[in-house]
């Protein structure tokens, strides 16, 4: 009679999958049916959806008690109404311990379980305590845990140790960091999307977009923005991508690439860790790396036409090592300062890292508001340290509970800036380096800051 | 070049970029197919290094000794980590077997001097050790280098000043060249060019902490002069009117002492802005970024720069007042002199803590 009952269900799920009343009933006929792991990920769909919700924090509960799931004697109403907890494990050892050790991967930041009672000289009933199943709720979480942006998906071009990607990220998805993005539109966004402009104001489109800032503040995410705003393929090189040590081969390396980008027209090429790619040559006794430099500079100088539909950008955290050929006219000849996220965009960061998780009454604003001057990065370690906080917690009681405003809290405690020792070195930039006015930019920021 | 050779050419490139982490990454597979390649090891041991981690790096590198006893290499590895953990008698142990393996390679040699260099004990050994290096190496600035630390350690401000200048000449560019000479210019009370020197550092070079904390240095030396001018002016003033018998409310007393005060303020402010002219001039167009730098750098020197102008401010105001209020004001110059030196001693006690 159930089964009838849980079909019409999951009809009228699929007809109103928001119905979270309907997903837990279901949830709760399918632990009795004996089927708590499909129970479990609707549990977490509906935390997802409404992290504060009691009743699917129960049915998550019920769940993943380990009788439930080995148990079928459990799928009795009156036995897993009238008994408490200690009833229902005698069973559940036997079964749950391989279980656990298979699925539980150790980890150095999990402490052991809390400790159980002393084992009992002779075999008797199992702890009263029921065992926590890590592999469900590992499954589950992963399932939660999905990466936002999957459909950028990276393909080999034949013949091309580079990956090229359509990036469907714009810079809508970049939250607050208003400012920066008024920058790159002036700078770089409103020439190319505007060609009749352009063409009234003859203004050229050579030249490269160099973005600066201290690490973690999502160079990278913008330059993927920057892509899916201009429509275009992206094509990430790093370092490792050009360094061969075969004599002229990273020279090879960097020509590929920007052949690459060129046959991928429309195409942004994204040279991250500009500063070690393009170091100052003067710096560098490396014949292969001062090759390489003067390689970037003749495919960024190209003849007429040739980087026609190639976007270039790069990336550095010390704009101060790149070489300065690389910063005249026609090459990376705009600037654009990468700070750590203001308020709008921390607490965009935060939902971020958070809405994947099982959270309950996090005050986003008040996140954001005491995390000044944390790096995206640092936000993104904050999440996971206060998930690991819950986690912990979870292990030693045995008891799931979700991530509170408390753990992150204490978790943003923790957490120092990464990016003090950069600021460090930009003050002395600006301090001791800026006779052309290049850091105009850094330098109203450091004095906003109070950190000049 | 086989897989081998490009791993460790990999490396070698990751440690020109000064990224140690990276070579390590890149050596990693190479070490786990052959464990027993010394190179390997010793390039390890070389990121180790460059990554502070002199523990990791000794082991490495006596890994590779392990594999290859006679690696001067790997015996100059040994002598810098030991160096590096304070263990002076072995690192000299370890310095001069490299030496011996290979006495026609300058490293070697300087490698002996870099160990004193490190211990701030210069021995004949040293002297001679760098000499040889530079005479087996004279177009290498390093060898030239590891000549003026030696000189430098010894006090030898001349030697020091001739040797960092020939290893610029060779490399104008030299990070540690540049640094060591303007720091011998401090030495030599140059303090206008030795801040010159360290600013440029900077701004090539914004992240050198060396640099900072010497033109921290630089700025401490220019208040510590002002500072003792005023210490011989108070001192003067309290010296020549303390055997006075003049009851102090005397009209006579009261005008002489203010005009000999009045004296020795203006005679001190000559001295001062001499000496400030004489490091403008040294410093050239840097000087005003130097003045202006100091409270970014350090909040204690703006604190007591702001002692020594009350100081004076109050010495010369004493010369207008009334004389019951001049000698407050005179006595409260003097407790600014020693309150500047109580900043002193607390800037000595952070910068050991």
């Amino acid at each position: 009679m159930e089964e009838p009952l849980i079909s019409s269900l999951r009809r009228a799920i699929a007809s109103s999958p928001d119905d979270i009343p309907l997903r837990l009933l279901l949830g709760q006929l399918l632990v009795k049916a004996g089927s708590p792991a499909e129970a479990v990920s609707l549990a977490a769909g509906v935390l997802q959806d409404a992290p504060d919700n009691v009743d699917a924090r129960q049915l998550m509960s019920e769940a993943l008690a380990p009788a439930a799931s080995t148990s079928p004697a459990s799928t009795d109403p009156t036995a897993t109404g009238a008994a408490p907890p200690a009833a229902t494990t005698p069973a559940a050892p036997a079964a749950t311990e391989p279980r656990a050790a298979d699925a539980t991967p150790p980890s150095a930041t999990i402490p052991a379980p809390a400790p159980a009672p002393p084992s009992p000289p002779a075999p008797a009933p199992a702890p009263a305590q029921p065992e926590f199943d890590w592999s469900a709720a590992e499954n589950d979480v992963h399932e939660l845990a999905q990466p936002m942006f999957t459909d950028a998906q990276p393909s080999v071009v034949p013949g091309s140790g580079f990956d090229i990607e359509r990036s469907v990220i714009t810079l809508a998805d970049v939250g607050g960091m208003t400012s920066i993005k008024k920058r790159l539109n002036a700078a770089f966004l409103a020439p190319l999307q505007n060609p009749e402009l352009r063409k009234l104001y003859s203004k050229s489109l050579r030249g490269g977009l160099l973005m600066y800032g201290p690490p973690g503040c999502g160079k990278t995410f913008i330059a993927r923005a920057i892509a899916g705003e201009l429509g275009a393929r992206f094509l990430s090189v790093g370092l490792a991508d050009i360094l061969d040590p075969m004599l002229g081969n990273s020279e090879q390396n960097v020509h590929e690439a920007f052949e690459l980008a060129r046959r991928e027209a429309p195409c942004v090429i994204f040279f991250d860790e500009i500063d070690a790619l393009g170091q100052r040559r003067s710096q560098t006794r490396n014949s292969a790396l001062r090759g390489t430099v003067n390689q970037l500079l003749t495919e960024l100088d190209g003849v007429a036409d040739q980087n026609e539909g190639v976007f270039v950008l790069a990336a550095t955290n010390q704009p101060w090592d790149v070489d300065p050929a690389l910063r005249r006219p026609g090459r990376f000849d705009r600037t654009v300062l990468v700070l750590p996220p203001d308020e709008e965009a921390r607490e965009s960061i935060f939902r971020y890292h958070l809405q994947h998780r099982p959270v309950e009454g996090i005050e986003l604003k008040a996140l954001a508001r005491a995390s000044g001057g944390l790096s995206g990065a640092d936000i993104a370690y904050v999440c996971e340290v206060a998930a690991e906080r819950a986690l912990i917690d979870s292990a030693e009681t045995g008891e799931l509970r979700l991530i509170t405003m408390r753990d992150v809290t204490e978790a943003l405690r923790e957490v120092t800036p990464s990016t003090t020792s950069w600021l460090d070195s930009a003050r002395n930039v600006v301090l001791f380096g800026d006779d052309d006015g290049t850091y105009t930019e850094l330098k109203t920021y450091l004095k906003k800051a109070k950190r000049l | 070049m086989n897989t081998e050779d490009a791993a460790l050419a990999h490396a070698r490139t990751y440690l020109a970029l000064g990224k140690p982490v990276d070579a390590l990454r890149a050596l990693a597979p190479h070490l786990a197919a052959h464990p027993e390649d010394d190179r390997g090891l010793c390039l390890a041991s070389q990121a180790h290094l460059v990554a502070g981690h002199a523990a990791r790096a000794l082991e490495a590198a006596q890994q590779a000794l392990s594999r290859t006893p006679d690696n001067e290499w790997a015996w100059r590895l040994v002598a810098l980590s030991y160096s590096k953990l304070g263990n002076v008698t072995e690192a000299k142990a370890a310095a001069h077997t490299a030496q011996s393996l290979a006495p026609e390679l300058w490293v070697t040699h300087a490698q002996v001097a870099q160990v004193d260099i490190a211990a701030k004990r210069i021995t004949g050994d040293a002297e001679h050790a760098a000499r040889e290096a530079v005479r087996l190496a004279p177009l290498e600035p390093d060898a030239h280098l590891t000549a003026g630390n030696v000189a430098l350690a010894q006090q030898n401000w001349t030697a020091a000043e001739a040797a960092f200048r020939q290893a610029l000449n060779l490399q104008p560019d030299h990070p540690a060249a540049r640094n060591n000479l303007s720091l011998v210019m401090l030495r030599q009370g140059r303090a206008g060019s030795a801040a010159a020197g360290f600013i440029d550092i900077l701004a090539s070079d914004p992240g050198s902490a060396v640099a900072v904390r010497n033109l921290r240095a630089v700025a401490a030396v220019a208040l510590r002069r002002i500072h003792f001018i005023l210490w011989i002016a108070f001192a003067v003033v309290t010296v020549a009117f303390s055997g006075a018998s003049q009851p102090t409310d005397s009209p006579l007393y009261g005008t002489v002492w203010q005009d000999f005060l009045a004296v020795v303020a203006l005679t001190s402010a000559v001295f001062i802005v001499v000496y400030l002219v004489q490091l403008r001039r040294a410093a050239g167009r840097r000087f005003a970024r130097f003045v202006r730098s100091i409270p970014r750098i350090d909040g204690l020197l703006v604190v007591w720069a702001a002692l020594l102008v009350a100081c004076w401010a109050l010495m010369a105001g004493a010369c207008f007042a009334e004389v019951r209020i001049a000698q407050v004001l005179y006595l409260l110059a003097g407790a600014l002199l020693v309150a500047g030196s109580i900043v002193v001693i607390v800037r000595r006690h952070l910068a050991t803590v």
